[in-house]
């Protein structure tokens, strides 16, 4: 079906590119640039704010053009002024394992970042507590946005149901297996928040089982099929808008034995390989992390750029930050790790 | 008491008139029968019968056949129609007579002398009526020289095409899938042919177009916008004829005849693009022969016609109409022993299938009843088949797989019509139907055979199953010489699953005549609609997928209120008339932001999760329409100011934004011209307010670590803090220049106006075999570049100075048709 529909819409591309083209010189209405905040607030790390500022659509970009080195900025809690930020592009804000030439081989890399940074005196920041970042420009105004910091997630239980969903794809007749974590939760009652699973899958060969390795993946919480018949997991946010202050089971799907599109084992088969135990990384993040997390990844999927937009059109998508005065997002997640073994 | 009075005012008022409405006269008759066409008995309807004396006339219905009960006295009849010389029948009116006429087509230089009581716009109850003769809509220019139906109600007010080319209708702000568009009495669910730039309607085949865009009878329902009541030819009962065209795109040719004279008579009509016989070779020429690609459609109507007796006929009327789109791919390669060979072919088809039967039967002199049966199925269908065959050392291993998917939508419909003269003040018509629709929305197969695997799976999206069954009564009746109205009501039970509900609609039309040539006029209208179409594409491809209402998905209603004055001018020369219009629609639908059942559905999960329901839509405006419809030159200006809300609640932050063809001026002027027997001429020229589209005004970057850049060149080991951070802020990945900001909310920007100028001339002549046509034409006759489509088309270039990567961006817009010229070959014997 997709391929035929896309041999269809191809033909009429075929039309669109043979009809007249021109480059038009429309004056877009004028658009006011503001500052753009972002931030994530994590408990035990220095906070940090990223300021940009918006752009015409039509305007010639650069990063150094949009990055903000001489705002005015200060965090804020409790309508207390905690501590001023400065702007820094040298201070190391974390370290990060990357891959490297093989699959086997990881390297660390010391990220810096081009952002406002509180003295290093300022101490930590305390979870459940709301803090605000105020900043002042004078060309672009101020702006301003709260995050409330949050807890760790409190997990009661976990089970591991392999192959829990399996389903055909229907192009060529591979046969997709999901294996469920099921987390239960104590959810927090006073934050509207949502769950994400990271998980590192270590495995080990039947037939080697000195041979080891491991994957990682995002979990799955959906499944969809698209109109070609080929199954895919849908990694969206797990709201708490029905379980606010609950238990609750969350669900989470990793596809074994291809997590992370690892296919050295063979297409289907499985049977060599003996799954030993999950490294799990439970995040819990503000409901407005992960609608702003959704949304922009809708429109970034459905972007008006490119003239196949106007074959197959779609409702724009509106990203909604939290930030007054401007844009972006500040909020916060926070998580907890632990460890199953497959039974 | 006063509840009672609150609750069931309109039927209160409707008794009231209805009484006060029969004069308390003495003794009467009843005169009825059929008009028919002279040189081919095809039936006239909507023709004015009219006594001179009394001033009481009729109109004949849609079979032609009127009714007229006049006091007991000498009368004189008037039988007249556009287009036909008007015939007189004076006589006695003693007892019940029977009268058929046939009425004589008038050449066109005698259009200009008809008599009087031509049939006025002033006259009629009914308003926000379009009906234009199929002779007039086939003088039009047109697009690659193919006559139009759908592009010529597009140049009335009140109608509004879509994109540049769309066979779509607006209809006073409604959406196409809001058209109630019947063939013969039958719904059709998908008029366009090629992605939209021609509707399924070959005018050869069709004898009357009518476009009802508010204060709609009672018989008419199940849409919110509009009703287009189109018929197709009956076949000609005095004798054989015959016509057709070649035109650059395509070929059409019909016949006719009778089967028995005067008893049955048949009308078969085919037409066929032939885009696939350039396209073939040409594709196979450019791939040496390995590919092959051809799209072409066809349409094929055709109808039985017979008189059983002066009291009963019946009639059967297919149409069935195909778009197919096809091509096929081969390839082979031999290395060595070894031979290898692939085998492709895909296809898209997409079309109708239409049957109506239907039984005239005449009770009485006073009581007409039409009995129909319908059936119609709009179905669209792709596949991909392959094969791989590799033969080595003599040994064949074969593979093949196949895809297929097919949505349908199939209704199958009983009607029971009556319509009832019991006086000439009143015209009743009142009768029930049932309806039982098939919703699939898709459905996906795949076979794949290798050497070690052979699956064969079907996955079926729920089928729905839904009943529309009702009954609907109307009255048009007059008080007076100058007042007439129309009320009328329709209640309508509506099941699906386990739901069932019924649906009461009221509608009303009056007319005051304030002198002879001058009429107010009112209406108001309650819809309802039970159907909801999924709109997948922006430029008519065949994709929209018909869904029905549900629990969680209700039906659409609306309920419009119209007002205006019709004036005749010039002794009747020129008709004008000036309308305003508000209408409100709800339990509107549209998809969720970023959803679109091709690029995130999922055929076997419910479409129900991918809409936004509960939206609402405001439409009003005037319209204003000044016609000569007589005399060697007829034209007609139209002009159009409207304005066109929708609201949902998660759209726009909830705010109301104008609907994409939101239209603000719409101006149309047609002219057609007979300079004598054999040359005519035709211009049309139309603007458009440029129609409304989001654009984003301006964006920031998705910056929060600067990860990004490292990651695509490392790929990330996800188990650390910041970098989960950045991968939620910069959307999994999905880096691509930011996120835009819509300053100006939903559909806040407009594209260019829109205006073109078409052209055509014929030229005819009398041959020993008949008629032949020369029609040359010219579509966009100064090139104007009207935009189809706005993008973005973005450039990052190194600036050696700063060191840095800048992106620019523009915006481009597409224009489909420049000028354009057409010429075609029409013959008729």
């Amino acid at each position: 079906m997709k391929t035929s529909i896309n041999i269809y819409l191809a033909l009429i591309l075929a039309v669109l590119s043979l009809s007249c083209e021109r480059n038009l010189e429309i004056p877009l209405p004028e658009h006011q640039s503001r500052l753009v905040l972002n931030s994530i607030l994590l408990e035990g790390k220095t906070p940090i704010l990223n300021i940009t500022r918006s752009f015409g659509t039509l305007e010639t970009v650069s990063d150094s053009a949009l990055f903000i080195p001489d705002a005015t900025v200060e965090l804020w809690s409790g309508g207390i002024k905690l501590t001023e930020l400065s702007f820094s592009d040298t201070t190391i804000i974390d370290t990060v394992f990357f891959e490297g030439s093989s699959s086997r081989d990881f390297r660390e890399e010391e990220i810096r970042v081009r952002a406002y940074f509180p003295p290093s005196s300022f101490s930590n920041l305390t979870p459940n507590q709301e803090y605000e970042f105020r900043a002042i420009h004078p060309t672009y105004g101020s702006a301003t946005a709260k995050a409330t910091l949050m807890p760790k997630p409190e997990i009661l239980d976990i089970s591991i149901v392999k192959d829990s969903v399996v389903r055909r794809d229907l192009d060529d007749g591979y046969l997709n297996k999901w294996t469920a974590f099921k987390i239960r939760v104590q959810d927090p009652a006073p934050f509207l928040n949502a769950y994400d699973l990271q998980a590192l899958i270590r495995y080990t060969f039947k037939d080697n089982p000195q041979d080891t390795g491991y994957a990682t993946t995002i979990a799955y919480t959906d499944f969809t099929q698209s109109i070609d018949g080929i199954f895919y997991g849908e990694q969206e946010m797990i709201k708490d808008d029905d379980f606010n202050g609950n238990v609750h089971t969350l669900i989470f799907y990793v596809t074994l034995p291809f997590c992370c599109g690892y296919s050295e084992f063979g297409d289907t088969d499985d049977s060599n390989i003996e799954f030993i135990h999950a490294d799990l990384k439970l995040f819990m993040a503000e409901s407005k992390f992960a609608n702003y997390w959704k949304k922009q990844v809708l429109q970034s999927e459905n972007r008006s750029d490119g003239i196949e937009g106007i074959l197959i059109q779609v409702e724009s998508v509106q990203v909604q930050g939290n930030v007054d005065g401007g844009y972006g997002l500040v909020s916060s997640y926070n998580y907890v790790k632990t460890q199953v073994d497959f039974p | 008491m006063k509840d009672f009075f609150a609750k069931y005012s309109f039927l209160l008022l409707f008794l009231g008139l209805f009484t006060l409405s029969f004069p308390l006269l003495g003794q009467k008759y009843t005169v009825s029968g059929y008009l028919s066409d002279d040189t081919n008995g095809e039936k006239i309807l909507n023709a004015t019968v009219f006594d001179s004396r009394t001033r009481k006339g009729a109109l004949t219905n849609t079979y032609g056949f009127y009714s007229l009960t006049l006091p007991k006295d000498t009368v004189r009849l008037v039988f007249t129609q556009v287009g036909f010389a008007t015939k007189v029948y004076t006589f006695e009116l003693n007892r019940d007579t029977t009268i058929n006429i046939n009425l004589d087509q008038l050449a066109i230089e005698e259009v200009e002398i008809i008599a009087e009581d031509v049939k006025r716009v002033v006259d009629q109850t009914q308003m926000s009526v379009i009906e234009i003769p199929v002779d007039q809509i086939k003088r039009l220019p047109a697009l690659m020289g193919e006559v139009d139906v759908i592009k010529a109600l597009q140049l009335m007010p009140g109608v509004q095409s879509g994109n540049e080319g769309s066979s779509g209708l607006y209809v006073r702000g409604g959406s196409p899938d809001q058209n109630l568009i019947l063939l013969d009495g039958v719904p059709l669910y998908y008029v366009s042919h090629l992605g939209g730039f021609f509707s399924v309607f070959n005018a050869d085949a069709l004898s009357s177009v009518q476009l009802y865009k508010g204060g709609f009878p009672a018989r008419f329902g199940e849409r919110l916008s509009s009703v287009l009541d189109i018929r197709m030819k009956e076949g000609n009962m005095k004798k054989f004829e015959g016509e057709g065209s070649v035109s650059l795109i395509s070929a059409k040719a019909s016949f006719q005849g009778p089967i028995q004279k005067d008893k049955t008579a048949f009308i078969i009509s085919a037409r066929r693009t032939y885009i696939d016989l350039l396209s073939r070779p040409l594709s196979k020429a450019a791939s040496n022969g390995e590919a092959s690609v051809g799209y072409f459609f066809y349409d094929l109507n055709g109808k039985i016609n017979h008189i059983i007796s002066d009291k009963d006929r019946l009639y059967l009327s297919f149409y069935l109409g195909d778009d197919r789109f096809s091509g096929t791919n081969k390839y082979s390669d031999t290395e060595g022993n070894e031979t290898y060979e692939e085998k492709f072919k895909i296809g898209l088809n997409w079309g109708n299938r239409l049957a109506a039967f239907r039984w005239n039967h005449l009770w009485s002199d006073r009581l007409f009843s039409n009995l129909t049966a319908t059936y119609t199925r709009y179905q669209l269908k792709t596949f991909a088949d392959g094969s791989v065959n590799i033969t080595e050392n003599g040994t064949t291993q074969n593979e093949t797989f196949g895809l297929d998917y097919r949505s349908q939508i199939r209704d199958l419909g009983i009607k029971l019509d009556f319509d009832f003269y019991p006086s000439p003040s009143h015209e009743i018509k009142f009768g029930l139907f049932s309806t039982n629709h098939r919703f699939e929305p898709s459905t996906f197969g795949s076979k794949v055979k290798t050497a070690d695997t052979q699956i064969d799976t079907s996955i079926v999206s729920a089928i729905d199953y839904t009943w529309e069954s009702g009954i609907y009564f109307e009255d048009n009746f007059k008080i007076g010489r100058n007042f007439s109205m129309n009320l009328g009501a329709r209640a309508t039970h509506y099941n699906v699953d386990d739901m069932n509900n019924v649906y009461l609609q009221a509608r009303a039309a009056a007319r005051l005549k304030l002198t002879d040539d001058i009429s107010l006029k009112g209406s108001y209208s309650q819809m309802t609609q039970f159907v909801h179409l999924l709109a997948n594409s922006g430029v008519g491809l065949p994709i929209d997928l018909w869904v029905p209402a549900t629990g969680r998905v209700p039906a659409q209603d609306s309920w419009q209120a119209a007002g205006g004055i019709s004036v005749s001018l010039w002794k009747d020369q020129f008709e004008l008339s000036l309308e305003g219009y508000y209408k409100e629609m709800n339990g509107l639908i549209t998809f969720k932001e970023g959803q679109n059942l091709l690029i995130s559905g999922e055929p076997t999960d419910s479409w129900e999760n991918q809409v936004e329901i509960g939206g609402k839509g405001e439409a009003y405006g005037m319209e204003f329409l000044l016609q000569k419809k007589r005399g060697k030159t007829t034209s007609w200006l139209g002009y159009t100011l409207s304005w066109n809300w929708r609201q949902f609640d998660n759209v726009n932050n909830g705010l109301r934004y104008p609907f994409k063809y939101d239209r603000r001026h719409d101006i149309s002027l047609v002219v057609t011209h007979k300079v004598n027997d054999r040359i005519s001429l035709a211009g049309s020229w139309v603007f458009g307010t440029g129609n409304a589209i989001t654009i984003p005004t301006g964006g920031f970057a998705n910056i929060n670590s600067g990860l990004t850049a490292m990651r695509e060149g490392y790929g990330t080991f996800y188990f650390t803090d910041r970098s989960y951070a950045d991968q939620l802020l910069t959307g999994l990945g999905y880096y691509e220049g930011g996120t835009e900001l819509f300053e100006d909310g939903r559909n806040g920007f407009r594209m260019q106006s829109y205006h073109r100028l078409d052209l055509s001339i014929e030229f005819t002549k009398e041959k020993k075999w008949g008629q032949r046509t020369w029609s040359f034409g010219v579509y966009n006759a100064y090139s104007r570049l009207n935009p189809f489509a706005y993008y973005f088309s973005n450039q990052v270039t190194y600036n050696e100075a700063t060191q840095q990567f800048e992106t620019t961006r523009k915006l481009k817009k597409i224009t489909l048709f420049p000028i354009i010229p057409s010429v075609a070959y029409k013959f008729k014997f």
